[in-house]
C-alpha cells in the first residue's frame, strides 16, 4: 500500500469510515510507516470545542415562536397535506379507468367467437362507420 | 433515532411541546454548527434559532431519508450560508473589509490551543464539515446529507481541512517555542 500520509483515507481510516478490509490494510501500513503514525498522532493532537447547550436558548425560541404568525397546522400545510393524501386515490381511479378502457378493447377472434356461441350483439357494429368505410375512395395510385 | 421521529410526528399532530424536545436536543450542536460557518456567535445564535423556526413551521417537509439531526444541521448550515453571503453583499457595499465579529467566536470555549487561527484558514464548508465530524461525531453518511456533498467529497474535505489545522497548530507552536522543530 502506498502511503496514506496525505491520503484522504487516513481521515476515514482514523474515523472508521473504511471497509473492513480496507481498514485491515490501512491499519497495517500505519504499524509499519512512521510518517503514517507521526501524522496520525498530529491530527488527534487538535482539541475542539465542546457544544455547551444553554438552558435559556428554549425560552428565547418560544418567545421567537409566539412573534411568528404561522404554525405547522397553518392552512397551506394543511392543504398541502390534503393534496399529498389526494395523490394515491387519484392514481387509483386513474388504474381503474385504464383498466375499464382495456377491458372493452376485446379481440376480434374472441368478438367471432362469442357470436358463434349465441351472443347476438357481439359484432354489432356502427352502422354509420360501416357506411363510411364502405364509400370510402380508394386511392387513385392503386393498381 | 426514533425519539427525534417520534417528537416531529408528535409536533404534526398539534403537540407544542414535541418541538421543544427537538431544540433542547439539538440547539447547541445547531449554534456550534452555525458558529462554524459564521465565527460570530451572537450571529450563530440568530441563525440557531431562525433555523428552529423555520424547522417547526415546516416539519411536514421532513422526508425522512437522513436523521432529524441531519435536517436540521442542513437548515443551519444554509441559513448561515445565506447570513455570510447577505454580509459579504453588505460589507462589498460598504467598500470594507470583512466585517468584525461582533464577540470573538471560540472565546468561551474550552480548547487546548487556539482554534481561531487554525478554522480561520479553512474554507466555510470545509471547517463546517470538521465541526460536524469532531464534535458532533457526525458519520460521513450524516455529514454528507446536511452538507449535500458526494460521500466522497466528504473524506476529501476532512483530511484537507484537518491537514491545514494540523500545520497552523505546527505554527503556532514554533512561534511560542521557535527553538522546537515540529514533528513532521
Amino acid at each position: 500500500m502506498s502511503c496514506l500520509k496525505d491520503e484522504p483515507r487516513l481521515s476515514a481510516w482514523m474515523d472508521g469510515e473504511l471497509s473492513e478490509t480496507e481498514a485491515k490494510l490501512a491499519a497495517e501500513h500505519v504499524n509499519a510507516c512512521a510518517v503514517c503514525r507521526a501524522q496520525v498522532t498530529a491530527l488527534r493532537a487538535v482539541r475542539f470545542p465542546t457544544a455547551e447547550p444553554d438552558p435559556n436558548f428554549i425560552v428565547r425560541f418560544r418567545e421567537a415562536k409566539a412573534r411568528q404568525p404561522w404554525s405547522p397546522f397553518d392552512l397551506a400545510s394543511q392543504w398541502r397535506k390534503l393534496a399529498f393524501g389526494l395523490v394515491p386515490l387519484a392514481a387509483a381511479i386513474l388504474v381503474a379507468a385504464l383498466l375499464v378502457a382495456l377491458g372493452n378493447d376485446r379481440d376480434p377472434l374472441e368478438l367471432v367467437e362469442l357470436e358463434a356461441l349465441g351472443d347476438p350483439g357481439a359484432l354489432e357494429v356502427d352502422s354509420e362507420m360501416v357506411t363510411s368505410i364502405a364509400f370510402e375512395p380508394f386511392p387513385e395510385d392503386l393498381p | 433515532m426514533e425519539a427525534d421521529r417520534d417528537a416531529l410526528a408528535r409536533t404534526l399532530d398539534g403537540d407544542e411541546r414535541a418541538f421543544e424536545e427537538l431544540v433542547v436536543r439539538y440547539e447547541a450542536k445547531v449554534r456550534l454548527v452555525a458558529r462554524g460557518v459564521l465565527r460570530d456567535a451572537a450571529l450563530a445564535e440568530d441563525v440557531a434559532q431562525d433555523t428552529f423556526l423555520t424547522a417547526y413551521r415546516k416539519a411536514d417537509t421532513f422526508r425522512g431519508d437522513g436523521t432529524v439531526k441531519s435536517w436540521l444541521l442542513r437548515i443551519a448550515v444554509r441559513r448561515a450560508l445565506d447570513e455570510l453571503r447577505r454580509r459579504g453583499r453588505r460589507a462589498e457595499g460598504a467598500l470594507s473589509s470583512a466585517p468584525e465579529p461582533r464577540q470573538r467566536p471560540h472565546q468561551a470555549l474550552d480548547v487546548g490551543w487556539d482554534l481561531d487561527a487554525g478554522l480561520d484558514r479553512l474554507s466555510v464548508e470545509s471547517r463546517t464539515a470538521l465541526l460536524m465530524k469532531e464534535v458532533e461525531g457526525m458519520s460521513y453518511r450524516e455529514i454528507a446529507d446536511a452538507m449535500e456533498w458526494p460521500m466522497g467529497t466528504v473524506a476529501t474535505k476532512l483530511h484537507r481541512a484537518r491537514m491545514e489545522l494540523r500545520d497552523a497548530l505546527d505554527e503556532k507552536r514554533l512561534e511560542e517555542k521557535p527553538d522546537v522543530v515540529s514533528e513532521r
